[in-house]
C-alpha cells in the first residue's frame, strides 16, 4: 500500500511541510469515505481534515515543549508509482513553528496521521529545501531528497515511536554559494535567456549604414574597440534591467503571472532577431536591452519567489542568484564573442548573422506558440534536444570563424 | 383562443389521470405501481443482469426482465422487493412505458449479498408473477481468462522427464533432481543459478514483481523447454501434487494469474517468465544449502542441513486477481481455499470469542512481509486457541494445513511441521481485523504460535483497481531461513 510522504522546507524560524497522504490509507483511519468519494473532498470535509491533521502532527522540542502547527491549504491529487499503480492522495501544507528560543533543527517529530489506526502504514520524512545547507528543490520532483527517516510501527513492541529529527547545521555561506550555483544553472539551462543575449549581440560589432531614401542596414565591422564598447553597454543595460525586476519580483513588490512574462521573453527574442537582420532601433540597443532585461528579471524572480524565503536570506539569495546569472553570462560571452568578432571581419558574416537571426526567430515563434497554448510543439522539443549539443555548436562556430578568417588568405594567390 | 382551450382541457385531463393513478395506488396491495399496465407473460428465467454479484461485496446492478403482451401503458417505479435465499439485496422496478407487445422491464438491484448461492426476488407486475434468480458467487468468483505463457504451459505437464532420480527417495531425490536441473543449464546459466549459501542471499525475496525488486537466480523466462521440464520435476519433488490449488498446483495457478496481470496492464515485468530459482550452496544430503523460488506473489524457500529439511519459511502466498483465472489448460483460484478457511475459522467463533480475537488496529497489508525478518511481536495478540472447543481448534488447524500441506510428503516435511504446529496449538493465538467474512478490503487474519506465524491480508487492488486481492505470509519463529 502506498506510504505517506512528509517534505520539509526548513526556513530560518519555521518549517513548512508538505504532507502527502494516500486516500485509501486515510479512509481506514479517518472514518470518512474519503477514497470512495474524493470529489469535492476539501470543500466537504476540510475542517474535519484540518483538525484531524493538527491532532496527529505534533513536533516537540527536546525539552518537551510543543511547536505551533498551522494546517494550511489542502488538495486532492491523482498520483502513481510503479509499485502501487495510480492512486489518489491528500496534500496538506503544514506550517510548523518552534516555540521561542527552540532549535529549528532539533526536534522530536510526533506524527501518526493514518498510522495511529492503520499500523501497516509508513511515513517517509525528507527535507526538500534547506537554504542554509544549500538544499534547493529547483530540479523538481525527481531531485534526490535528503531523507530524514521513516515513521512506522515498532512491530516487536507494538508501539509507534516519534521520529527524532536532528538536521545538520548549515551556514549563510553555504546558502549563498548554492544561490550563485542556482543562478548559473538558470542561465546555462535557460535556452531562451541565452538565445536572447546571443541574438542581441549578433550585430553588435557592426556599424549602421544609412543611405538617403533607403532604410538603415547593417554595414561593415566597426572595429574591436567599437565592438567591445557596445557589447559592454548592452550587457550592462540588460543586467541593470533584470536586476531591478529580480529584486522587485523576489521581494514580492511585483508579482506577474508566469505565462505573459514567458511570452514576452519569446517576443524579446523575436524582436532582437529581426533587429539582427535589419536595424530596428539602431543606436538604442542599450535601452532595448534594459527594457527586455526588466522582462527577463521577472522570470528569474519567480524562481526565487517559489523558495518562499524571508528577510536576510532573501536578500542574500537575490545577490547570490544575480551573481550566478552574471557569471554565467560572462562565461557565455567570453566563449562566443571572440568568434563572432572574428566572423564579422570575414566575408560571409552577413550570411551567418541573417541565418542565425532567422533560426532564432523561428525558435522564438515556436516558444511563443508553446507558451500561448500551453502545448509543446515539435520545434520547441527540437530546440530543447539541441541544447545538449551546445559544446558542439560552439565548436562549429569556432571552426566557421577560423575558416572565414583563413579563406581570404587562401584565395589571395588564385586572385592574382 | 382555441389553443388556450385545448391546453386547459389537457391540464384537466392530466389532473384527472393523476388522481386516478393515486387512487390505483391506494387500492392495490401489490407493491409494484401498475395502474392499468398489463402484460401476458413475464420471463424471469430469461432475465439478464448488468454485472455479477459476489458474496459480501456491495452490488449495484440492473436486471432486464423480458415480457410479452404489453398494453402500451406507462408505469411508475416500484417499491423494494427483498431477496430471499441469499438475503441482503433489493430489487426495485424502474419507471417506464410498456411496449404494445414484447419488451423488457428494468429492475435496479442494490445491496450486499449475505452469502454465495441464489438470491431470489418474487416479482409481480401487470397481473403476472415470477421469481427472479441472481447467482451470487463466492468471494471474487468472476472468472477471468489469461493467456498462459510458454512458461506456465510447459510447467502444466504432468509427466516426469526424469527417470533416474525418481527411483530415489527423501532428500537424496531432491539433491538428484536439483543436480539434474543444473545439468540442463549452460555454463553461464549455471553461474547465475548456483550461488553460495548466505543469509543475505536467502533474504533476497519480495512480494513485488521482479522488475521492481530484483531477485537472484535464473528467471524461468530464460529457460528452454528441456530446462523447464527439469525445473518442474524438481518442484514436484518439494511441493505436493494432485491437489487443486494446493502445492505445486497453487504455485502454477499463481503464475497463471501473474501472466494475466502482464496482459491487462502490468506489462512485461509481470508474468511467469519473471519468477526466479536459485540454488544456494552445493546440494548434498549432508551440508547446508537451499532452494529459493521467488516471483511476484509467490516465494517458497527450502533450507536443508545435515540431511534434513530445516526451514521452509518465510513463504509468501498471494495472488491478483482474487478471481478465478484460466490458463495453462485449467482454471485456478490459488488462494481462495486459504481465504475460505480463515473465514470459516473466524465465523465459527462465538461473538465473545470474536471480540477477544478482534484487533482494534487496521491492517492494509501483512506486518511481517519481506525485509521484516525476526520482528515477531513480543506479546501475542488475540484469542488463545487452547481456550477453544476441539471443533474450533480444528478450524484453526485447517487454515494452518493449507500452508504446511503445500509441501511434499517425500521428505516428510509437511508431516513433521504439522506435528509441531499441532502440539503448539493450545498456545497459539488467532486475531483478526475488519470482518469475519475475510472478503472486504483491509480484512486481516493472524495466527501466531510458538512456532507458526501466518498472516492473511485482503488488500486493495493494484493492477485490477478497486478489487481487493490477498497477500499472506507464513513464517516460523525459529525456522525462518532454516534457523540461520
Amino acid at each position: 500500500m502506498p506510504n505517506s510522504v512528509v517534505l520539509l522546507n526548513v526556513h530560518a524560524d519555521r518549517i513548512d511541510a508538505e504532507v502527502q497522504i494516500p486516500l485509501s490509507e486515510l479512509q481506514a483511519a479517518f472514518g470518512y469515505a474519503v477514497n470512495d468519494s474524493s470529489a469535492g473532498l476539501v470543500d466537504r470535509l476540510g475542517s474535519q481534515l484540518r483538525s484531524y491533521l493538527a491532532k496527529h502532527i505534533r513536533p516537540q522540542t527536546p525539552d518537551g515543549r510543543y511547536w505551533v502547527v498551522n494546517v494550511g491549504a489542502l488538495g486532492v491529487q491523482e498520483t502513481q508509482n510503479a509499485i502501487n499503480g495510480p492512486y489518489r492522495e491528500l496534500t496538506a501544507q503544514i506550517r510548523l513553528i518552534p516555540p521561542p528560543g527552540a532549535d529549528i533543527r532539533r526536534f522530536t517529530f510526533y506524527y501518526d496521521v493514518v498510522l495511529h489506526q492503520v499500523v501497516t502504514h509508513k511515513i517517509l520524512v525528507s527535507v526538500r529545501q534547506d537554504w542554509a545547507r544549500g538544499l534547493l528543490p529547483e530540479s523538481g520532483a525527481d531531485a534526490p531528497l535528503d531523507q530524514v527517516g521513516a515513521i512506522e510501527l515498532d512491530i516487536v513492541n507494538n508501539r509507534i515511536l516519534p521520529l527524532s529529527v536532528n538536521l545538520a547545521t548549515g551556514s549563510v555561506w553555504t546558502g549563498f554559494v548554492s544561490m550563485v550555483r542556482l543562478g548559473m544553472n538558470h542561465i546555462a539551462e535557460g535556452t531562451d535567456h541565452l538565445l536572447f543575449l546571443l541574438v542581441l549581440l549578433l550585430p553588435a560589432p557592426l556599424l549602421v549604414q544609412r543611405k538617403t531614401g533607403r532604410r538603415a542596414s547593417w554595414g561593415r565591422f566597426g572595429g574591436v574597440r567599437y565592438s567591445l564598447r557596445r557589447l559592454l553597454l548592452i550587457i550592462t543595460a540588460f543586467t541593470l534591467g533584470h536586476s531591478l525586476t529580480l529584486l522587485a519580483g523576489a521581494t514580492g513588490w511585483v508579482r506577474l503571472p508566469g505565462q505573459p512574462v514567458e511570452m514576452l521573453i519569446a517576443v524579446s527574442i523575436l524582436v532582437s532577431a529581426i533587429h539582427a537582420v535589419r536595424p530596428l532601433f539602431p543606436g538604442r540597443e542599450v535601452w532595448v536591452a534594459a527594457g527586455f532585461g526588466l522582462v527577463h528579471g521577472l522570470a528569474f524572480a519567480s524562481t526565487l519567489a517559489n523558495l518562499d524565503l524571508d528577510g536576510g536570506r532573501m536578500a542574500l539569495s537575490i545577490l547570490g542568484f544575480n551573481v550566478g546569472i552574471e557569471l554565467m553570462q560572462l562565461i557565455v560571452i567570453a566563449l562566443t564573442m571572440p568568434w563572432l568578432i572574428l566572423l564579422s571581419l570575414g566575408t560571409f558574416y552577413s550570411t551567418v548573422r541573417v541565418t542565425g537571426a532567422i533560426l532564432a526567430g523561428i525558435a522564438a515563434l515556436a516558444w511563443l506558440t508553446e507558451r500561448a497554448t500551453g502545448q509543446p510543439n515539435p520545434l520547441t522539443v527540437l530546440v530543447a534536444s539541441l541544447t545538449q549539443f551546445a559544446p558542439w555548436l560552439l565548436g562549429a562556430l569556432a571552426l566557421l570563424a577560423l575558416v572565414s578568417w583563413w579563406l581570404p588568405v587562401i584565395r589571395k594567390p588564385s586572385s592574382l | 383562443m382555441k389553443t388556450n382551450f385545448f391546453y386547459r382541457n389537457l391540464l384537466l385531463l392530466s389532473l384527472l389521470l393523476a388522481l386516478l393513478a393515486i387512487d390505483a395506488c391506494k387500492t392495490t396491495t401489490d407493491p409494484v405501481v401498475t395502474s392499468g399496465a398489463s402484460i401476458s407473460t413475464i420471463a424471469c428465467a430469461s432475465a439478464t443482469f448488468s454485472t455479477t454479484a459476489v458474496s459480501g461485496a456491495t452490488y449495484t446492478g440492473t436486471a432486464t426482465v423480458p415480457y410479452t403482451g404489453g398494453n402500451g401503458v406507462a408505469y411508475g417505479a416500484g417499491t423494494a422487493v427483498g431477496s430471499t435465499g441469499v438475503t441482503g439485496l433489493n430489487a426495485i422496478l424502474q419507471a417506464g412505458t410498456l411496449a404494445s407487445g414484447a419488451g423488457n422491464l428494468t429492475y435496479s438491484i442494490n445491496g450486499t449479498p449475505s452469502s454465495s448461492g441464489i438470491a431470489a426476488f418474487a416479482l409481480s407486475f401487470g397481473g403476472q408473477t415470477c421469481t427472479l434468480s441472481l447467482a451470487v458467487g463466492g468471494t471474487s468468483s468472476g472468472t477471468v481468462t489469461a493467456n498462459s505463457s510458454a512458461v506456465t504451459t510447459a510447467l502444466s505437464v504432468t509427466a516426469s522427464a526424469n527417470a533416474t532420480c525418481n527411483a530415489q527417495t527423501g532428500l537424496a531425490k531432491v539433491v538428484c533432481l536439483t543436480e539434474a536441473f543444473k545439468a540442463t543449464l549452460t555454463a553461464t546459466q549455471l553461474a547465475t543459478t548456483q550461488l553460495t549459501y548466505s543469509k543475505a542471499n536467502a533474504q533476497k525475496w519480495s512480494n513485488l514483481p521482479a522488475s521492481l525488486s530484483s531477485r537472484i537466480g535464473i528467471s524461468l523466462g530464460s529457460l528452454n523447454s528441456t530446462q523447464l521440464a527439469a525445473f518442474r520435476d524438481l518442484m514436484v519433488a518439494v511441493l505436493t501434487t494432485g491437489g487443486l490449488d494446493e502445492g505445486y498446483d497453487e504455485m502454477l495457478g499463481n503464475m497463471v494469474a501473474d501472466d494475466y496481470l502482464a496482459t491487462i496492464g502490468g506489462g512485461s515485468g509481470y508474468g511467469a517468465a519473471n519468477f526466479y530459482i536459485a540454488v544456494l550452496g552445493t546440494p548434498s544430503t549432508t551440508g547446508l544449502w537451499s532452494i529459493l523460488f521467488t516471483g511476484h506473489h509467490y516465494t517458497q524457500p527450502f533450507t536443508f542441513n545435515a540431511g534434513a529439511v530445516t526451514g521452509v519459511t518465510p513463504a509468501f502466498r498471494a495472488v491478483e486477481p482474487a478471481a478465478v483465472v484460466t490458463g495453462a489448460n485449467r482454471s485456478y483460484q490459488p488462494i481462495e481455499q486459504e481465504r475460505a478457511a480463515f473465514a470459516a475459522m473466524l465465523t465459527g467463533l462465538s461473538s465473545t470469542e470474536q471480540t477477544t480475537a478482534k484487533l482494534s488496529s487496521t491492517f492494509s497489508d501483512v506486518v511481517l512481509g519481506p525485509g521484516k525478518d525476526g520482528q515477531f511481536p513480543a506479546i501475542k495478540a488475540g484469542l488463545r486457541v487452547g481456550d477453544l472447543s476441539a471443533a474450533k481448534q480444528a478450524l484453526v488447524l485447517n487454515a494452518i494445513k493449507l500452508y504446511v500441506s503445500d509441501l511434499d510428503a517425500n521428505t516428510a516435511t509437511a508431516s513433521t511441521i504439522l506435528a509441531k504446529y499441532t502440539s503448539d496449538l493450545a498456545n497459539t493465538y488467532i486475531a483478526y481485523s475488519g470482518t469475519t467474512a475475510v472478503a472486504s478490503q483491509n480484512d486481516y487474519v493472524r495466527i501466531d504460535g510458538p512456532g507458526v506465524w501466518i498472516e492473511f491480508s485482503y488488500q486493495g487492488g493494484v493492477i485490477v483497481r478497486n478489487t481487493p486481492h490477498p497477500h499472506s505470509v507464513w513464517r516460523d519463529h525459529t525456522g525462518d531461513y532454516g534457523g540461520n
